[in-house]
């Protein structure tokens, strides 16, 4: 079991990077972002198409060879983009229905058209084949007990010091405590003087930034695809759900839980030969908070109904 | 036989650090009409939601027509006769005015899936009848205009008389009204208060909570006030009007 | 009215375009797309109960389609998984229909009774993950379900009640008597599940779905339990997807757990919201024209790349679909058959 661990932390902490990053935009938009998931892959996607060698096999759309650019630089640009990418979906898609007066259900399902639309853009644009980033293979070394191979560490480390910061930022910083006001109440928020518009913006582009990290660190530890973030989507909404939607360190914590649950599901018995319905069992686990406790382990109960 | 309709005894009900209801004795009677008022945040909506259940009660019992409802789900509660609206109107939009009436009047066994599926000749002339208690409601109502429209096109003050009329298809004892008169035009209130007062003659016996205290001194036999989730005053009128508890509570809390 | 004049041409245009498209073999294209246009059709159909009907957001039909397909399948004459196990006795085919139907309806009541009172997006996320865990249960389960191998040789039980006018017909034109015997079928049950449904939708069952869709505390003020109606809904639309799941596996002849999974209840959704939500005949047709406009974005696949791959067909085919869905939610939610003023845009 204990094996297992290492690869439980290491889906720990994708899953939680996107639930903290679907749970800031749900909290302040009430959006269900089905699309959340090609966000992720968005990052992961325009950070290898930066970071790869020119002369490699990978072609997009036929015609454009990567980018060779540095993969520090290259997951900087990166984030940037998929805050752009954000903001435009906001600008462009979602401001509009809202203004129009689009209740959370038709938004919904308008997510899930562009999830498909973009997932499937992906698939034209870039290759099938799962892809790696061009990092120096590692060999696994072991740590208190855990096999990690030092990048792992290192993932692990950074991605945990990212929620931190996501965490100070909200409670510390204006624009933070603005986006926890319009979460908690949004008129309340308008009357303070609090552009909700904006707010909603900003949480847009931060939300889309820590998507596309997450979408990064998916790929670093495991590689890249077309469809990588639709198969953790569902992971990340029971991470979300299990934590309680609408809090951030809830998100995180929830995320680590799932991850963990996952892959040391795969050592018990009676899931001897039944691997691949581990996920099963976290999904499982996420309708049962759902049906029991809907906020969750740290969400507040009037926000459910 | 008694005259008692709804017994209340010991009821509270807890938010947090918040106590919002802690009512010791309350009673209704059949044929009356009461008014429940008191400053805001007196609990009058709660202790509204606790009685028709569609809140829980922490501790507490209630009893309708001789039968312990404590527990009762709020559904069952209104078909033994407590029917309540609501403070912002819950009209069924996308159903037409005639539509709204025939599901509040439809009987439940007709509304079971089989039934429907089969549709007997019984279950036609149910509805047929139904048809004859409809028109004369929304003929009562002045909505007779407006039967085939979409319910979401009527006025604010239209929506409210649905409301009314609805609950009034499901012949009720006790009709219980959140705030009847809120945000309705003072001829639209008088037309109101007049049908609710002859509803009494008919032996329906009307709660309602409201802010309109001119109306609540017109057309209410009685008054129970309520401030900090307790009742401070119960009485007639010119009583509860003249009682000190009474001025005090709405000076106190620096209201209306 | 307007949209059903609308509804004919686009029909008419899609007919026209497939036989001219198709100069030979023009009646097999038209039967074989008109048979999967059938099947999502009824799988839309259902959908249609829940969400038209009741308002219940279900993104897990497969599940259901699954459940019906299986347990049917299982019930007859088959052989199952890698080694090809032979199971040569079962029930007639008819009966295992029918229990086929009531095992999706079952299913429904199980999943619908403890999450029908959650709220809307959230029933949507229980829908899916039940659906996948569904196909997680179906895939590793080999020796019940045949896992990734899948069932086959079941169709026998089936194509064996087909009569000889249909095979002559169908060979007179060249067309697959097989599928062309499921396609017939298919549309068969649509016509009389509309029909029932029809009679439903008049009725007082009916019109509670519909005001518990509205406003369920009003409902329960009212006296009636608006959580039984939805379960009631929930199991009727659960019970047709199941019927539809039946024809589908009859149509490939196998059943496989990459059947089942959330692309198929994503095209159903959009077949349904392209003929209109709400309204009786609209998923139908909207599954006709969804299937139309599938089968030609091949052409427009070939237009865009040189000669496009398995990978490239099927990208171009879903970002269309993902474009359909997309569009027709923000500019045409009511689809091409749907009321307008019974839309559910403003619902918070």
């Amino acid at each position: 079991m204990l094996e297992q661990l290492g690869n439980g932390l290491l889906l720990g902490v994708i899953i939680a990077l996107g639930s903290v990053a679907l749970s800031l935009l749900y909290g302040v938009t009430r959006i269900v972002n089905f699309a959340h998931g090609e966000i992720i892959a968005f990052g992961a996607i325009m950070a290898l198409f930066f970071s790869s060698s020119p002369d490699s096999s990978l072609l997009y759309l036929d015609r454009f060879s990567p980018l060779g650019i540095n993969f520090l630089t290259s997951v900087i640009l990166s984030i940037l983009l998929c805050g752009v990418f954000g903001g435009l979906l906001e600008l462009c898609l979602f401001k509009p229905l809202r203004k129009n007066n689009f209740g959370n259900i038709a938004v919904l399902v308008v997510t899930i058209g562009l999830s498909i639309f973009l997932r499937h853009i992906y698939l034209l644009f870039a290759s099938a084949k799962p892809t790696s980033y061009i990092l120096e293979l590692q060999r696994r070394e072991v740590y208190f007990g855990v096999q990690l191979t030092p990048r792992n560490v290192q993932v692990l480390i950074i991605g945990f010091a990212v929620m931190v910061l996501v965490g100070i930022f909200l409670t510390y910083t204006r624009t933070g405590k603005a986006m926890r006001a319009v979460r908690d109440s949004s008129d309340l928020a308008s009357i303070s003087g609090i552009n909700s518009d904006y707010i909603i913006l900003v949480t847009w582009v931060f939300s889309s930034m820590l998507a596309g990290f997450t979408g990064i660190i998916q790929g670093v530890i495991n590689n890249v695809r077309w469809n990588m973030g639709f198969l953790i989507l569902l992971l990340i909404f029971a991470g979300t759900v299990l934590g309680g939607i609408g809090t951030s360190f809830g998100a995180m914590f929830g995320g680590f839980i799932i991850g963990i649950l996952v892959q040391l599901s795969v050592g018990l018995e009676f899931m001897d030969g039944h691997t691949e319905a581990k996920n099963a069992i976290a999904l499982a686990l996420m309708i049962i908070i759902l049906l029991v406790r809907p906020q969750g382990i740290f969400g507040n109960k009037d926000r459910i109904s | 036989m008694s005259n008692n309709l709804l017994s209340v005894r010991s009821l509270k009900k807890r938010f947090g650090g918040l106590e919002a209801v802690n009512v010791d004795e309350f009673d209704l009677n059949k044929n009356e009409i009461t008014s429940l008022i008191g400053p805001n945040g007196a609990g009058k909506t709660t202790f509204f939601d606790l009685i028709t259940r569609f809140q829980n009660s922490d501790s507490g019992s209630i009893n309708f027509d001789g039968k312990n409802v404590t527990r009762l789900n709020s559904y069952k509660l209104a078909r033994l006769g407590m029917v309540r609206t609501f403070q912002l109107t819950r009209v069924f939009d996308r159903m037409s005015v005639y539509e709204n009436m025939q599901f509040a009047g439809s009987s439940i066994n007709n509304e079971g899936f089989l039934n429907s599926l089969i549709q007997s000749s019984s279950l036609k002339n149910q509805e047929k009848l139904l048809t004859e208690k409809i028109n004369e409601t929304l003929e009562m109502l002045n909505l007779s205009d407006m039967k085939n429209s979409y319910a979401r096109e009527l006025s604010g003050g239209q929506k409210k008389l649905l409301e009314l009329g609805r609950s009034l298809m499901k012949s009720p004892k006790i009709l219980l009204l959140d705030e009847p008169l809120a945000g309705v035009n003072p001829k639209l209130s008088e037309q109101l208060l007049e049908i609710i007062s002859n509803l009494n003659k008919n032996g329906i016996s009307v709660l309602m909570v409201e802010h309109n205290i001119d109306a609540v001194m017109k057309i209410s036999e009685r008054v129970v006030v309520m401030a900090e989730g307790k009742i401070i005053s119960d009485g007639k009128p010119d009583f509860v009007r003249s009682d000190k508890n009474v001025i005090e509570a709405y000076l106190g809390s620096s209201n209306e | 009215m307007k949209k059903y004049i609308i509804a004919f041409f686009l029909l008419a245009i899609s007919f026209m375009y497939i036989f001219l498209s198709n100069e030979t073999g023009g009646a097999r294209v038209f039967v074989n797309l008109m048979t999967f246009a059938g099947i999502y059709g009824l799988a839309a159909i259902g959908i249609n109960v829940h969400f038209g009907w009741t308002g219940l957001l279900n993104f897990g039909h497969a599940a259901f389609m699954g459940i019906g397909a299986y347990t049917t399948v299982l019930l007859i004459p088959h052989s199952l998984g890698r080694e090809g196990v032979v199971i040569s006795s079962g029930l007639p085919l008819p009966i295992a229909i029918l229990v086929g139907i009531v095992a999706a309806a079952l299913l429904g009541l199980l999943l619908g009774l403890p999450t029908l009172r959650l709220r809307g997006d959230y029933l949507a996320i229980v829908t899916i993950a039940a659906a996948e865990i569904f196909r997680l249960l179906v895939r590793d389960f080999e020796n019940l379900t045949g896992g990734v191998y899948g069932i086959i040789q079941f169709s026998d039980s089936l194509q064996n009640s087909r009569p000889d006018f249909i095979t002559r017909f169908s060979e007179s034109y060249d067309m697959s008597p097989a599928q062309f015997w499921v396609g017939v079928l298919t549309w068969i049950s649509i016509i009389v599940v509309l029909l029932i449904l029809s009679r439903l939708k008049k009725s007082p069952w009916g019109r509670a779905l519909r005001a518990v869709r509205e406003d369920e505390d009003a409902v329960r003020a009212l006296g009636k339990n608006a959580v039984l109606l939805k379960l009631q809904s929930f199991m009727l639309g659960a019970a047709i997807g199941g019927l539809s799941g039946i024809f589908l596996v009859f149509n490939y002849g196998t059943v496989q757990a990459s059947t089942f999974v959330p692309v198929l209840t994503f095209y159903v959704w959009a077949a349904l919201i392209l003929g209109g939500v709400g309204s009786l005949g609209g998923p139908a047709l909207g599954a006709v024209i969804f299937w139309v406009i599938i089968a030609s974005t091949d052409s427009i696949s070939r237009f865009l790349f040189e000669s496009p791959d398995g990978q490239q067909l099927a990208g171009v085919r879903f970002v269309i679909v993902g474009l359909l869905i997309m569009f027709f939610m923000i500019f045409r939610p009511s689809g091409i058959l749907g009321k307008k003023e019974e839309l559910l845009l403003d619902v918070k």
